[in-house]
């Protein structure tokens, strides 16, 4: 994993850390009492998932007759937040595997916290194809177990059977990723630790010893779970994009949807990790790890993804064009001044107009405009997926089934309790595990920038006492 | 200003405003249900908007006088509405009518005066006022009510589609306009007069030349061998015949045991009507003329709902019949979404009391057991088609316990199947025979009617296959002497 020290490269962790004061920059926040802020955000995190639990209970209780949906317009919120999730979760894979293969070094500084989004913002995702089920109590019926009724299996044309084994796969993959590297932090953490804390810490890090074998079968698995990883960037949110693609409705009808619904998903996925790592390392003072040389790379990363998707939009309204068919034509023309336009700008200026404004390079390393286009893009992103379900259904082929839809306050309730559920899952594991990879970081510490070096010559050589020394 | 009365064809002067099945039946001139709404005339404004009288907007409650007596009633906006008349429904707004309709709509019957003993349908003693409030529940079924009407354009003169020039809601400030086209071109209205019929039938011919020439240029193999042998139901509508009459819907709603939701769920858009008649106007603004297309499940051959369940729960039958499998939907509505006729229905609530949750079986008049649930009313049910509980999809079956049945007495009989044995029940119901229902690969009655040059299908272009097919609507009007 060595390669030349770069005379020109910004080193990747500043401060002149060791790799003791690694260890503990990075561990001793498992071991503190959380402070004020966390304790508040918790309180509100929580309050949230109320929310979500109890306008869940109330959709199931009186039924999806509590919502505003309708004849002619039969998902709305639910699918705009379902997608809307899954595409967070792609940024922590993206980082994690493809990142990793393309040997981005600076993804050892965001990976771990990312790869925890993933797997919270899949979770938030799955709860809406079960919930906007209409008989939730048969959600059993979408996998293909052996049974009596025939057998009966489900449908393996509909795109709906393949989310269930995109996302499941998805999400499994992700967990054992996630997982695999958090074996060998919760041993450094096990060995800080004692009492239950101790044996609660070896339970999770499996035993790990920290033998070479260990190390060895630790990375082949890593690079396995990448490989698995990597296409799963690609394919998750290309079947959820199926979803639309698939179907015979004018505006969903799109085979650019595939590429289109990975760019967005990228794009709103590095949205909400700066969204996550300006106010972790914020608030658990990791500036030195995570630097503004990450977050530019991230806020370079938007400005591709979000130029993708601005080409896209733009590609859907010429192909309406060109296509000379009068169903598409309209679908298009409807979305940008139809009774939704206002999603449609929305749409465009969040996710179009607004990432422009990282070509200056200053504005790309400023901390708060970085943070509030972050919170920008997020929104128009959800536009974005309202345009492409509520607006397209709204005013489909027959002028006679015509609708409109606002939701109702158990929509409502339930998007934001999905980040209420979202949240309170991200706070428990900034308190109980590593947000910055431990181990990875350590590898990267000698590897890029110069400032090692000088700062080695300041601490006597330290660098060959501790290369393999992860603990 | 003047006022004209009329006795609506679904409560009537008021006799019929207990039967729930005919207070949740459109209107077929407004499209409005539970409830009378006082039709105001529209007028295009010659660039890209509509104008109703005094920017009243449908739903919009307005305090009218008349005589000497105030009355609030909602508001719709009514094309073909004479400039200085409005209209209002009698037999509303009844104050001992039973569960159903007590205190539905306004009361405005004392309101005919008396003409030598003649009743004044009218009155000229009537001033509306400007927008007072919103109706809260607007139950009307149908928001888009025009298929190309035309008028002037003001500022190049030429005569265009006015409803297409006002499909936008937001212009950026850069005064655009829908384009023209954007609703006629669509395959699902072919209008025309007696004059023209020649070249309507050649340009309906070369528009569905030019559909089933890309049709055939579908990858997939497709069922057309199976669907070839059998039974293979089909259905003809004229759209000619139909009047409007609503009675198709109240008969199949009968039949199927389809449930009325009553004026909240329907200004929801919730209602459930497996058979609806679509309503356009079309031809100049001031003077329109109407267009009535009965829509019901096509059972398309190629049906995108099916392909899109999860769990199978919608299917195709050998005969042609797209099903539902009530037991087996989990209700993702995704077929409803894939469906472009948009005439899939989901149970939203418990609207028949079916399922055992407490929380939907509403005492409304605080009877010990709900409604819906008491022995006596289930009795309306039919015992042959199955009460769908919350959370399913349904839809129209073509009556597959009618075609079940005929099946049946033809078998018993020891011949074959007659086009005769197998009526549904909008076609029962339909007074003028608008309907035809029966087996397409048989020699009957229904293979007469396809025979006519005139049959098209609804949005043939998207390859779905529809076993559905309509007539041209033919006018004969002497459009000399219109006004």
């Amino acid at each position: 994993m060595s390669s030349p020290v770069s005379l020109i490269r910004e080193p990747l962790i500043t401060g002149n850390k060791t790799y003791h004061q690694i260890t503990e920059d990075l561990i001793s926040p498992t071991e503190k009492t959380p402070p004020l802020s966390w304790m508040l955000g918790f309180i509100v995190a929580v309050t949230f998932l109320a929310v979500f639990v109890f306008t869940v209970g109330w959709t199931i209780y009186h039924g999806i007759g509590t919502w505003n949906l309708n004849r002619t317009i039969g998902w709305g919120w639910d699918i705009t937040n379902f997608v809307w999730w899954v595409g967070i979760g792609h940024a922590g894979t993206l980082i994690s595997a493809i990142l990793l293969i393309f040997r981005q070094k600076w993804r050892t500084g965001v990976n771990r916290a990312a790869e925890a989004m993933t797997i919270f913002a899949v979770i938030c995702a799955g709860q809406f194809p079960i919930i906007h089920m209409g008989r939730v109590w048969l959600a059993i019926f979408i996998f293909p177990y052996p049974n009596t009724r025939g057998p009966l299996w489900p449908n393996f044309n509909s795109p709906l059977l393949w989310d269930v084994f995109a996302i499941s796969t998805y999400f499994t993959v992700s967990l054992l990723f996630w997982y695999t590297g958090l074996v060998p932090d919760f041993a450094t953490v096990r060995d800080r630790a004692k009492g239950m804390r101790k044996k609660v810490y070896n339970f999770l890090s499996f035993g790990w010893t920290g033998s070479a074998k260990h190390w060895q079968r630790w990375e082949a698995l890593s690079l396995v779970l990448a490989g698995l990883s990597t296409p799963l960037v690609l394919s998750v949110h290309t079947i959820v994009s199926f979803d639309f693609a698939t179907s015979v409705i004018p505006g969903w009808h799109t085979t650019i949807f595939p590429p289109y619904f990975v760019a967005g998903a990228i794009f709103s996925g590095f949205a909400m990790v700066l969204t996550l790592m300006l106010t972790t390392r914020k608030l658990l003072k990791l500036e030195d790890y995570i630097t503004i040389e990450h977050i530019e790379s991230m806020n370079k990363v938007i400005l591709l993804t979000g130029t993708i998707v601005g080409v896209a939009y733009l590609t859907e309204l010429f192909i309406a064009w060109y296509s000379g068919y009068v169903y598409e034509q309209f679908a298009f023309f409807n979305r940008a001044l139809g009774p939704y336009w206002w999603a449609y700008f929305g749409m465009m200026f969040c996710n179009v107009v607004s990432p422009q404004l990282f070509w200056k390079k200053s504005w790309r390393r400023n901390i708060w405009l970085t943070f509030f286009l972050s919170i920008v893009i997020n929104i128009g992103m959800w536009f974005e997926r309202f345009v492409i379900i509520a607006t397209t259904l709204a005013r489909d082929y027959l002028p006679s089934s015509w609708s409109y839809y606002s939701p109702t306050w158990v929509e409502i309730g339930i998007f934001l309790g999905s980040l209420g559920l979202f949240f309170t899952c991200y706070l428990i594991f900034s308190r109980v595990a590593p947000v910055v990879a431990v181990a990875e970081i350590k590898s990267i510490l000698k590897t890029s920038g110069n400032q090692y070096k000088g700062a080695a010559h300041h601490h006597d050589g330290h660098q060959e006492e501790v290369h393999h020394d992860h603990h | 200003m003047e006022i004209s009365f009329f006795e609506p064809i679904g409560v009537g002067n008021g006799l019929h405003s207990t039967n729930p099945w005919l207070q949740e039946m459109p209107n077929p001139v407004d499209r409005t249900v539970w409830g009378n709404y006082l039709a105001v005339p529209v007028k295009f404004d010659g660039d890209k908007a509509f104008e109703a009288l005094n920017g009243l907007k449908d739903g919009d409650l307005v305090d009218i006088t008349i005589g000497d007596v105030k009355y609030t009633v909602p508001v719709i906006q009514q094309f073909g509405q004479m400039q200085g008349t409005v209209a209002l429904a009698l037999g509303y707004g009844r104050m001992e009518a039973g569960f159903c309709g007590t205190n539905v709509g306004v009361n405005v019957n004392a309101c005919v005066a008396r003409n030598g003993g003649y009743p004044q349908y009218f009155s000229d003693k009537v001033t509306v006022s400007g927008k007072q409030g919103k109706e809260k529940e607007f139950g009307c079924v149908q928001y888009h009510h025009t298929y190309g009407v035309t008028d002037k354009d003001k500022a190049t003169g030429q005569t265009i589609n006015a409803d297409e020039a006002a499909t936008v809601f937001f212009d950026y400030f850069t005064g655009a306009k829908g384009f023209q086209g954007a609703i006629t071109d669509r395959s699902i209205i072919y209008t025309t007069n007696l004059a023209d019929l020649k070249e309507s039938v050649a340009e309906v011919k070369e528009k569905r030349e030019h559909a089933q020439f890309l049709n055939s240029k579908q990858i997939y193999r497709g069922h057309d061998a199976l669907y070839a042998k059998g039974h293979h139901w089909g259905m003809h509508v004229d759209l000619n015949a139909c009047i409007g009459c609503g009675s198709c819907t109240v008969a199949c709603m009968s039949e199927n045991n389809v449930p009325v939701v009553g004026k909240r769920e329907v200004s929801r858009h919730h209602e459930m009507a497996w058979l609806r008649i679509d309503r356009y106007y079309y031809g100049s603004v001031e003077n329109p003329n109407t267009v009535y297309q009965p829509m019901m499940c096509q059972h398309c051959d190629n049906a995108p709902c099916e392909n899109v369940c999860p769990v199978n729960a919608t299917n195709h039958s050998s005969e042609g019949l797209n099903q539902m499998t009530y037991n087996r939907c989990i209700g993702t509505r995704y077929c409803a979404n894939n469906c472009p006729y948009k005439v899939r229905r989901f149970n939203w609530l418990d609207y028949t009391t079916a399922d055992l949750f407490p929380a939907n079986q509403i005492k409304k008049f605080g009877e010990d057991i709900p409604y819906g649930a008491d022995n006596l009313t289930r009795m309306v049910l039919n015992p042959d088609v199955t009460v769908r509980s919350r959370g399913v999809i349904e839809k129209c079956s073509f009556c597959v316990q009618r075609l079940q049945e005929g099946k049946l007495t033809a078998k018993n009989e020891g011949r074959t199947l007659r086009d005769a044995d197998v009526r549904t029940a909008c076609q029962t119901a339909c007074p003028t025979g608008a309907i035809t229902f029966g087996d397409m690969n048989a020699k009957d009655d229904l293979a007469a009617k396809l025979e006519s040059p005139l049959n098209y299908i609804v949005l043939e272009e998207v390859n779905v296959r529809s076993s559905v097919n309509y007539t041209m609507k033919v006018n004969n009007r002497d459009e000399s002497l219109e006004a």
